[in-house]
Parts: structure tokens; C-alpha cells; sequence
């Protein structure tokens, strides 16, 4: 039987994981150019940045463009490899430590508070109570303007863990159906699933940045000695094809984990609450509801309880490599059967 | 001289298979005793949201007399039962908040009886503090028998079983629930997918 602490090992070098690689390919994506521009160094290199010129390929040698020069004697030189890694480095730390906010900033959430209705009132004190279940520390607690029901959960470390929920859900759930919603999203911050989710999140986005601007930039050989012309142009193309991969990668990896976590916080919460058929039907009201939560953009949409977009939350959808959530209909069956069990 | 690195191996791993044992019953032991203080956090704030709960319904509930006053008494002798309360004397508390559960449920259903109490907007905020509190209690009671059970069945499974002794541990009575729909617990395997 896997403790907490297993998941939360499991999770934590996860999350390392992909940190590494995060680095790593951008290392990458530095000594590509390098080695191009080592093979290449014999003639003229130009970088043709297309950057500002959108949806078209400028012509051949015009465009803005930065032509290095040509070198005397062939020497590696990993200046992009240094630069372009630092740069990884300065991303991943700076995305990592701003995660929260930034995600929650984008939704336009709003602290929960206690005086304000009480509907927020019993929020606040369900997430105590969930707390004391899952014994673990109150996280900040969050209300987003829409109408749709979700919630989500984000943060790193504990002291800055955070549990968002929509307008809609506190209008559409009883309070065990929120008791049931709240300790799957607790689940996933004890498991430490939000950890690995949020740093996919922000990962995911950079990739996508820079893969978008590598699109739109091509280097291009002039002169220099034809073999190694050849052999740096394949480095070249096969550069540049993994930096735009790169981004569809990661979300197909960040699909994957979602999809499983999602289970287990399932079954989490019905260890918390004692109460896994509230949970059932507050899943079955999510989708029922299943106007698209606007506010959650797809870059976070495997963060929340169920996902987003209207067409994978109609009850039949099938299970698909590309939803963030597996169908709720077999989320709903198992949390009955968990049910059955006690 | 392999025969003496195969027994200073064998060594090695016994000594590393006792110190982790005793990490983890001496983790469960402050854990448990955790669980237990959350308890008794949440007993106290259940004690301290009476006096406000019964003050507010004083006025409209002049009949209802007996059922106040069976509230105040029964707070009053959980309070001096969980005064210095430890693990092991756990049942002798559980009886007394039982006792103060059962005048709490008849008090919230008298409650309920009285439309113009339930339409003042304040008893809809002490209703759901109470609810709430009530929840914590069993939260909590919750959480200290998950804990107290795996600490102590962990005490009598191998190999921790072996370092019971040095680590000072005893088995922790657990909450003894008088309802028996409570008292089921469900095994969630967390590995299931």
C-alpha cells in the first residue's frame, strides 16, 4: 500500500526531472547553434530573424539579419552553449518562484473571506476541516470570477500552497460536495502532484515561448568547406526540429501525469472525507455544468478538478491522449466502488 | 578475508535496518501525539463557541430552558475532562464529548424548530461555525486514529517490532466511536489506478 510519503518521493524527483531536462534542453538548444556555427565557420554564417515579420517566410538573404563573420581556423567556441544555458537556469528558477502568482494573477483571483457571504465562510471552514483530515496547514484560499464550477490547486512548497475555486462551484455544491472537491484539490498539494503541475505549467509555457521564436529565425551557410557545410546543416535541421517539438513534448507529458494524478487524488479525498459518493455527485454537477471555465487558460488547465473545455467534460468523452483529465465517467465508477468498499 | 567483507556487509545492512525501524516508530510516536493535540485544539474551540452560541438564543428560547442548560452542564464537565487529558486516557474524554455531542444535536434541532432564531442572519453564521466545529472534532478524532492505528500496528510488525523497546513506545488507546456508521474505515490503496 503507497503512503503519502511514497507519492510525495515519486513526485519530488518528478519534479526534478523535468527540471534537469528543462536545463538540459536548453543546453541544447545553445550547443546546436554552436556546433552549426563550428561546422559552418569556414564561410559567412547569417541568422535571418523573421521575428518581426509575421506568418511569412521573408525572402532568401533579406530580412533583419546578423551575418557572423568568417573565421580563420575552425575553433569551437560554446558561447551560445553558456549563454543559452545561464539563460535555462535564470527561466526555470525565476518560473519556479513566481508560479503561484503568476498562475493565480492570470485568473483574476481574489482572497476568500470569511465576512463576505456565507458561502465563503463555509469554503474557508471546509478547507479547515480538510486541513485537520489530511493533517496538514491551512493554504490560502481563493474565489475566481466564474461562473462555471471548478477549482484548482497551485504552489511549490508548503507555506505557499493554494486552493482556488470558481464563483460556480460554491453555487452549485452542497457543503459535502465541496468537502469532497476541496480534499481531492488538498490531496494533490499532499501528494506534492501540484509541485510537478505547476512546474510543467510554467515549463511548458517557456518552451513554447522560445520554440515559437526559434520558428521564426533560420541560419543560413555561405562558402566555407562543403563536408563540413553537410555535416552542420544536419545538426542544424535536427536542431532545430527538436526546439519545435520541444513544446508539443512537454504538454503530452504533462497530459500523462495529469491524467493519473487524478485518480489518486480521487481516492485520496475519499480517505479524507470518509464520503467518496459526495465527491461522485459533485463531479457529476461539474460536468453537468459543463460550460467552459473561461478564466483558466489551456496552459493550466491540468491543474483544476476537472477539465476546463467543454467537449472533455461531456459524460461519455472517451479517454484520449490529449485530455488533461481522464473521463469523469470512470473517475465517477471508481469513487462509487470505493464507496461499496467501506 | 571476502568471508569478513560479506559479514561486515551483513552488519552494515542490520545496523541501517535498525536505525530506520526506529526512525519511523519515533516519527509515527510524534505524529500520534499530534493527532492528539490537534483533538484536544479543536475540543477547546468547540467549548469556546458555546457560550457565544447559547447567549445569541437565549432570548427567543425561554422554553426550551432544559435544553440550554443540559449544553452548558454537559461543556462544562468535557471541559474538566480533557483538562491534562493524555493518549492513554482517550476514552474517558470521548465519553464526555459524546455526552456534549448528544445535547449539541438536540439543541441544534430545537433550533431548527424556531423559523424567526433562523431568520436572523447571525444564527446562519453560528449554525455553520457549529457544523463546522463539530466537523473538526471528528476530523481530527479522525486523524488521530489513522495515526494511532498504523503506530501501533506498526509496533508489533517486523522489524520494528525489534526496537519497540528501546524507542519508548506504547500502544495508543484509540477514539472509541459510539456510532457504528462512523466506525468503518475504508482502505484506500493510494497505489490503485
Amino acid at each position: 500500500m503507497a503512503t503519502f510519503q511514497d507519492l510525495q518521493d515519486k513526485n519530488r524527483k518528478r519534479t526534478k526531472l523535468i527540471v534537469v531536462c528543462f536545463v538540459l534542453f536548453f543546453i541544447w538548444l545553445g550547443l546546436g547553434l554552436d556546433l552549426t556555427l563550428y561546422f559552418w565557420s569556414g564561410g559567412t554564417t547569417r541568422i535571418v530573424d523573421n521575428f518581426y515579420s509575421y506568418n511569412h517566410w521573408t525572402p532568401r538573404s533579406s530580412g533583419t539579419g546578423i551575418t557572423i563573420p568568417s573565421r580563420e581556423q575552425k575553433q569551437f567556441l560554446p558561447i551560445f552553449t553558456i549563454i543559452v544555458g545561464l539563460a535555462g537556469v535564470g527561466f526555470a528558477w525565476w518560473g519556479m518562484s513566481n508560479a503561484a502568482s503568476t498562475v493565480l494573477g492570470a485568473m483574476r483571483a481574489k482572497p476568500a473571506d470569511r465576512n463576505r457571504s456565507l458561502e465563503e465562510q463555509t469554503l474557508l471552514n471546509v478547507v479547515e476541516e480538510m486541513c485537520i483530515a489530511a493533517s496538514m496547514r491551512t493554504p490560502k484560499v481563493w474565489i475566481l470570477p466564474d461562473a462555471d464550477p471548478n477549482a484548482l490547486a497551485v504552489g511549490l512548497t508548503e507555506g505557499d500552497y493554494h486552493i482556488a475555486v470558481t464563483a460556480g462551484l460554491l453555487g452549485t455544491l452542497n457543503r459535502d460536495e465541496l468537502q469532497g472537491v476541496v480534499a481531492h484539490e488538498l490531496a494533490h498539494l499532499k501528494n506534492q502532484d501540484t509541485r510537478l503541475m505547476t512546474t510543467l505549467t510554467v515549463l511548458v509555457g517557456l518552451t513554447a515561448l522560445i520554440s515559437e521564436f526559434v520558428a521564426r529565425s533560420r541560419l543560413e551557410a555561405r562558402g566555407g568547406d562543403r563536408d563540413d557545410n553537410r555535416i552542420g546543416t544536419i545538426i542544424y535541421v535536427f536542431w532545430l526540429i527538436s526546439v519545435l517539438l520541444a513544446p508539443f513534448a512537454t504538454q503530452l507529458m504533462a497530459l500523462m501525469v495529469s491524467r493519473e494524478r487524478e485518480y489518486l487524488a480521487d481516492a485520496s479525498a475519499a480517505q479524507f472525507t470518509r464520503n467518496p459518493e459526495a465527491l461522485a455527485r459533485a463531479l457529476e454537477k461539474i460536468a453537468a455544468a459543463s460550460a467552459p471555465t473561461t478564466v483558466v487558460n489551456a496552459a493550466s488547465a491540468h491543474l483544476c478538478i476537472a477539465s476546463p473545455t467543454a467537449a472533455d467534460l461531456s459524460y461519455d468523452a472517451a479517454d484520449s491522449w490529449f485530455a488533461t483529465h481522464p473521463p469523469i465517467k470512470s473517475r465517477i465508477y471508481r469513487l462509487l466502488k470505493i464507496g461499496k468498499m467501506q | 578475508m571476502i568471508a569478513l567483507l560479506v559479514l561486515f556487509g551483513i552488519a552494515t545492512a542490520l545496523v541501517f535496518l535498525f536505525v530506520s525501524a526506529y526512525n519511523r516508530l519515533i516519527s509515527l510516536k510524534g505524529q500520534t501525539d499530534n493527532a492528539w493535540k490537534q483533538i484536544d485544539v479543536q475540543l477547546k474551540r468547540r467549548h469556546d463557541l458555546i457560550p457565544n452560541l447559547t447567549n445569541s438564543v437565549k432570548g427567543a428560547m425561554q422554553f426550551e430552558k432544559e435544553t440550554l442548560e443540559s449544553v452548558i452542564a454537559a461543556r462544562n464537565s468535557a471541559i474538566s475532562a480533557s483538562t491534562g487529558a493524555t493518549p492513554a486516557t482517550a476514552g474517558k474524554v470521548a465519553a464526555a464529548e459524546g455526552v456534549l455531542t448528544a445535547a449539541l444535536t438536540r439543541f441544534m434541532a430545537v433550533v431548527e424548530a424556531y423559523p424567526d432564531l433562523k431568520a436572523t442572519g447571525n444564527i446562519g453564521k453560528l449554525q455553520e461555525e457549529l457544523a463546522s466545529t463539530e466537523n473538526k472534532v471528528s476530523f481530527a478524532r479522525q486523524a488521530y486514529n489513522d495515526t494511532a492505528t498504523e503506530y501501533n500496528i506498526s509496533q508489533r510488525q517486523f522489524p520494528t517490532l525489534l526496537v519497540a523497546g528501546v524507542a519508548g513506545a506504547s500502544q495508543a488507546q484509540l477514539w472509541e466511536l459510539t456510532d457504528a456508521a462512523e466506525r468503518a474505515v475504508p482502505m484506500v490503496d493510494l497505489a490503485m489506478k
